[in-house]
């Protein structure tokens, strides 16, 4: 279920390319729906599983626990846009920006060319 | 309506409302006719720590963290849908999730998810839901805060 991944890179300019299989797609989803089985995908015109947009910020979310640890877990935000669809067996690339407080991301579905996932994630400052 | 403890077949535990009731023409209403202001839940989950691992695990991250049974804060989506989803009935695209983290949270405790509908507004001819989510722990500590924007699935 964990997905195949390779290329991740080191600062300043992470780089992260992740596919993500149908079996990846189940152990995130519950069972009968679009993102877990292929008929009832078909139902609603989908061309095949598509992953759910938390699914595919997961990357994303991994990179910047790397670089922030708990921190990121106690006192982190995200706000993140989907704002393409990625299905089963697609390949998409994740690049983050990471500056100070702010982590600024993007995920681009390699397959088809398009933007899936854009946002940031941020830490609030120790007071 | 109708409350029901069972398991999830996403592995949490779950002690909630039931599915959407009502009139058929709210039901077939976009978001089962759900308005900006409408309450939502409370409604219980508990993440068991072979769900949250699976969560951390297919989402491609591998992190000393996970070992120690810290629940992956964006499980809050997760809960958030499921709440939303106990007043509308079908099928959701997720168009945007905003997440603030309030503490660290561990697995296998029950959470109580409750809010309410912020905003419904139409772009390109589509509808939009925004629900806002208050995640607590047992205690009635804000563990996460969630803010998720809604579309329909349409064939």
């Amino acid at each position: 279920m964990t997905p195949a991944t390779t290329g991740r890179g080191s600062l300043p300019g992470h780089h992260h390319v992740t596919a993500f299989d149908a079996d990846a797609l189940r152990a995130y989803s519950r069972r009968g729906n679009f993102h877990s089985d292929p008929a009832q995908a078909a139902k609603l015109g989908l061309d095949g599983l598509v992953a759910q947009g938390m699914q595919v910020a997961g990357p994303a979310y991994g990179m910047a626990l790397e670089e922030w640890g708990e921190e990121l877990l106690a006192v982190g935000n995200m706000d993140l846009r989907f704002v393409g669809m990625v299905h089963a067996d697609e390949t998409i690339e994740t690049t983050m920006s990471i500056e100070d407080e702010q982590a600024d991301v993007t995920v681009t579905n390699t397959t088809t060319d398009a933007t899936a996932v854009v946002g940031t994630f941020s830490r609030r400052p120790s007071v | 309506m109708a409350s029901s403890e069972r398991p999830a077949s996403d592995g949490f535990t779950s002690r909630r409302a039931g599915p959407p009731s009502g009139p058929s023409d709210v039901r077939s209403a976009p978001f089962g006719g759900a308005t900006a202001g409408q309450a939502l839940g409370p409604a219980h989950y508990t993440v068991s720590a072979t769900a949250n691992e699976r969560y951390w695990r297919a989402a491609g991250v591998d992190h000393p963290l996970l070992q120690a049974g810290r629940l992956y804060p964006p499980i809050a989506a997760n809960l958030t849908i499921l709440l939303f989803q106990t007043v509308a009935p079908r099928p959701l695209l997720h168009a945007r999730q905003q997440l603030r983290c309030h503490r660290l949270g561990q697995s296998g405790f029950e959470l109580t998810v409750a809010g309410h509908v912020t905003e419904r507004f139409t772009k390109r001819g589509r509808d939009y839901a925004v629900v806002e989510a208050g995640i607590d722990l047992a205690d009635g500590d804000r563990l996460w805060t969630s803010t998720a924007t809604f579309c329909e699935v349409t064939p």
